[in-house]
């Protein structure tokens, strides 16, 4: 490193520091060999030591108001496009029967998410969470069937009756996660819930929470972040309410979401 | 720990979350950014045989999402259709950290004053913390361009919110 004094008005030229060698430094892209010459440099200008801070502080900055747009809803219309998209034939079927239109038009009506952000009043939500919470202690607790991919088609059949709701949940496989058992849960509207739970070899845990509820609407795609590392994705289509809950991540989250609304929505 | 989901459809869920911060960031609009994502869905399962690598799903969604939103903001800027920022602006201010509120307004808004080009490289590394390699592979360009870029970007940054330059960004407060 050169101990010899740069004039604080130096241009920054090629043959000391350049301007993008002190971005790098400032993304940490910089090679080792490079950054006691910058730091040495920096502290002989602080014009530009205090121009580079600035430019840290604003990417922090942007990094942190971004941040939050990972956990907001996504609109049901993109997650309609996968279902459909994933069903080949069927996507160019509802094309013509002119589905796939009113899925899109639902979306554009949905577009403008600020004004759906509003919760559920349905507490269905943290119902599935403590659901969740209370499946990953208790294992063996009463009322759990144990069900297995093969006996899959048959516990949905005999739950749907109790809950009241055509049941449809995938086997996940495509995910990693396996079916591991099923029970029904008293929810606060006086119905009856089905809680599917699913393991990864990883050691995390999946359930999916069904159950009626009063509204007959359809809702937008909601997501959120819960003590524990839990992510929880929820929706509501024609009076069933779905919650997703998992300590996996959040994209894993989404593909789950994505094939669980494909399942469901199938004819 | 990731499991390679079979179906593509699934695949890009999974991307969806960050594909649609990616879009808002870009677009500075919520409602701009989920029409792009839904645009952006469909090209993709339309031309899945064009995704060579299926590692790089994520860039190539980005890839097809930014050339839909050229399209889409020279659409807008032909028939003189300017798109509204406050509404992120204040929108992510909600969710900003304490003490952060301002900053953050004035961020988004600063933002859009932005060329496209700028505004992309500023967010594919201050929001998605991607490395110059990804970033240069991505854009499909030399890392030194990418440097180059970048450096120029943040400095027109800082320049509008600064005050250094007169973006009238001053008056709106």
């Amino acid at each position: 490193m050169s101990d010899r004094e740069l004039p604080p008005e130096s241009p920054i030229s090629g043959d000391t520091i350049s301007e993008t060698e002190l971005h790098a430094w400032i993304d940490g892209e910089l090679p080792a060999e490079r950054c006691s010459a910058v730091t040495v440099y920096l502290a002989s200008h602080p014009e530009i030591a205090a121009r580079m801070r600035r430019h840290r502080q604003q990417m922090q900055l942007m990094r942190r108001a971004f941040e939050p747009l990972l956990d907001r809803p996504q609109p049901r219309g993109v997650l309609a496009l996968l279902a459909a998209g994933s069903r080949g034939v069927l996507w160019r079927r509802r094309a013509v029967t002119g589905l796939a239109a009113a899925c899109l038009a639902a979306f554009l009506l949905a577009a403008g998410w600020l004004a759906h952000r509003a919760m559920p009043g349905d507490n269905y939500v943290a119902e599935a969470v403590t659901a969740y919470r209370l499946a990953v202690i208790d294992r063996a607790a009463n009322g759990v069937w144990a069900i297995t991919p093969e006996g899959l088609p048959g516990t949905l059949e005999r739950l749907s009756r109790r809950v009241g709701v055509p049941l449809k949940v995938p086997a996940l496989a495509d995910q990693g996660f396996t079916i591991t058992s099923g029970r029904l849960v008293p929810a606060s509207s006086g119905a009856t819930a089905a809680q599917f739970i699913y393991q990864r070899g990883s050691g995390q845990q999946l359930t999916i929470y069904v159950r009626p509820t009063e509204n007959r609407g359809d809702s937008d795609v909601l997501v959120s972040r819960h003590s524990g590392g839990l992510v929880v994705c929820s929706w509501e289509d024609e009076g069933i309410a779905w919650v997703l809950v998992t300590d996996a991540s959040m994209p894993d989250l989404m593909a789950v979401a994505s094939n669980v609304y494909t399942i469901a929505a199938a004819d | 720990m990731d499991p390679n989901p079979t179906s593509f459809a699934q695949a890009i869920a999974a991307q969806l979350p960050r594909l649609r911060r990616y879009a808002t960031a870009l677009a500075g609009n919520g409602a701009v950014a989920d029409d792009l994502v839904q645009d952006c869905v469909e090209r993709a399962l339309s031309r899945e045989g064009t995704l060579r690598d299926a590692s790089r799903l994520g860039a190539w969604l980005r890839t097809i999402l930014y050339s839909i939103y050229i399209s889409a903001l020279r659409e807008r800027q032909r028939r003189g259709i300017a798109v509204a920022v406050d509404e992120l602006a204040d929108d992510l201010a909600l969710t900003a950290p304490s003490g952060d509120e301002g900053a953050v307004r004035d961020l988004v808004r600063a933002m859009a004053t932005l060329s496209p080009d700028h505004r992309q490289i500023l967010v594919l590394v201050g929001v998605e913390g991607m490395s110059y390699r990804e970033v240069a592979e991505l854009l499909d360009l030399p890392v030194g361009t990418v440097m180059s870029r970048l450096a120029r970007a943040r400095e027109r940054l800082r320049a509008v919110l600064d005050g250094d330059v007169d973006q009238g960004l001053r008056q709106v407060r």
